[in-house]
């Protein structure tokens, strides 16, 4: 969206509500109403994301490619929504998530650990890749919300994190 | 692409290997190819002779590629490369940490994407979740290649399984033998580990802006090579076939591929064959299987792979399960 110049967008679907708009700090701002779905965010804005919940027969017709236009402007991180600065790093995909580069290595960041834009904060395991995941924002990590080698959600918070 | 003039060495293997195994090029003829003067190829080719060729001149006739190196030799890869028609800006070390590490890094620091990167020796190489991947400078081949496709995550869902498919028909032309693809990257011959993948992407906001497909295959490495640990378990392709592969020929035919899977996966033409292709490879399919994925572990029949490339199974109860990610093991 900051590539934009879009400050609101709004998809209306069958019972789904969404709508991203710019915030006053230039971050995008996500929200959503509809049925109760872990991740209806995902489902609206990523079609390609739905055949996980929905394919249910193998051999059946294959999934075209998604348009490539179906981008997820506010997966990384999302503006403040409770307490003033403290923001969470999402996950840009569905996958399995990984604190560490590997099971006896020590986590890329534990609470209290000071991250910039860069910081890679965690692997997701997805589609047989290893995505290393940035944090998108400066701050400090409040705690981490996810287990190592728990499967995320398309949207799912990662970590706490207080901004600044 | 744009390419930097290739090496003068590059030039006179090419038009050697051009020539056949009992073919010669003239000295005026490398020469003129190389826009130098004779004593300069002369001069060329004292280099290549350090090291590890062998030219054979006939009176009359001009040179012969009498002799090559057994291990990894950059020109020579990029020669076979160009007599391909492919052409690959490469970088051979003789030792590295990760040629998965070192490709992302050189993306990292701006080097312009396609690029591979191999190494005669990786001291830390590594598989998915940081295992070691054995590594010794033993004639097996260490390579990583380096993309920038800037592609949604859920467009690359195949994308190693496709990569997959590809080395098991290189590896299949090449010496005649059909691997098997064991979901979701290793490369097995009789059941044991002749190559296995990984790949690692960084993001950049809803992107991925940097990609390294890393492959280690086990080429020339004899059996009595192998740590005691990886003994009965790893096999080189020499082993299977019975003979040592060419691996220079092999590592500029890998890359060739690579560079071609690469373009059609992203212009969306590898769905055309990708199922078929990956039925023809697949070990699992049909076969009783336990898959571990964190705390949950599922038993049943493999029956492949989903349009996204999750593995299905199928338990004892008719009931199917699904794998985006796991550990699969083949039950005897």
């Amino acid at each position: 969206m900051r590539r934009s110049e879009l400050t609101e967008f709004a998809v209306e679907e069958e019972g789904f509500k969404l709508k991203i708009r710019r915030g006053a700090n230039g971050l995008p701002v996500v929200t959503s109403s509809g049925r109760g779905s872990a991740s209806p965010f995902a489902i609206v804005a990523d079609p390609a994301v739905l055949p996980i919940v929905a394919s249910a027969a193998v051999g059946g017709t294959p999934a075209p490619f998604p348009p490539a236009a179906a981008s997820a402007p506010a997966a990384s991180t999302a503006a403040p929504a409770e307490e003033a600065g403290v923001a969470y790093i999402k996950s840009p995909m569905v996958g399995t998530f990984y604190r560490s580069p590997s099971p006896e290595s020590k986590p890329f960041v534990e609470a209290g650990a000071k991250v910039a834009e860069n910081t890679v904060v965690c692997i997701i395991e997805a589609m047989k890749i290893m995505n290393e995941i940035q944090a998108e924002t400066k701050g400090t990590i409040i705690e981490t919300l996810v287990e190592s080698g728990q499967a995320v959600e398309y949207g799912q918070k990662l970590f706490k994190i207080k901004q600044g | 692409m744009k390419t930097p003039r290739p090496a003068p060495e590059v030039l006179i293997l090419e038009a050697l290997l051009a020539a056949g195994p009992g073919g010669h090029v003239s000295g005026v003829a490398l020469a003129r190819q190389l826009d130098v003067s004779r004593v300069a190829v002369w001069q060329h080719m004292e280099k290549l002779r350090a090291a590890g060729f062998a030219f054979e001149g006939v009176r009359a006739r001009g040179y012969r590629l009498a002799a090559q190196p057994a291990a990894l030799s950059a020109p020579l890869i990029a020669a076979h490369l160009r007599g391909h028609g492919r052409d690959c800006p490469l970088t051979l070390l003789d030792e590295v940490d990760s040629t998965n590490e070192e490709a992302a890094r050189q993306l990292a620091a701006g080097r312009p994407a396609p690029f591979a990167i191999l190494a005669r020796r990786q001291t830390q190489g590594r598989g998915r979740l940081g295992r070691a991947w054995h590594s010794a400078d033993n004639g097996n081949l260490y390579a990583s290649f380096a993309f920038r496709p800037r592609l949604a995550p859920v467009r690359m869902q195949t994308f190693t399984l496709w990569m997959g498919v590809n080395i098991c028909e290189l590896v299949a032309n090449f010496c005649h033998a059909a691997p098997g693809l064991k979901w979701p990257n290793d490369l097995l011959f009789s059941g044991r580990k002749a190559g296995g993948m990984l790949t690692e992407a960084r993001m950049d906001a809803d992107e991925i802006r940097d990609l390294v497909f890393g492959l280690g295959l086990n080429v020339n490495s004899p059996a009595a090579a192998w740590p005691r640990e990886l003994a009965g378990r790893a096999i080189s392709l020499a082993e299977h076939t019975g003979a040592p592969l060419d691996l220079n020929h092999l590592a500029a035919a890998l890359i060739g591929r690579v560079l071609l899977a690469y373009d059609r996966f992203l212009d969306g033409t590898f769905a055309e064959t990708f199922a078929d292709l990956w039925n023809t490879y697949d070990v699992l399919r049909g076969q009783p299987v336990t898959v571990l994925q964190g705390p949950e572990r599922v038993s049943g029949t493999a029956l492949g792979i989903d349009d996204e490339g999750a593995l299905v199974l199928r338990n004892a109860k008719g009931r199917t399960h699904r794998f985006r990610a796991g550990e699969v093991t083949l039950e005897k």
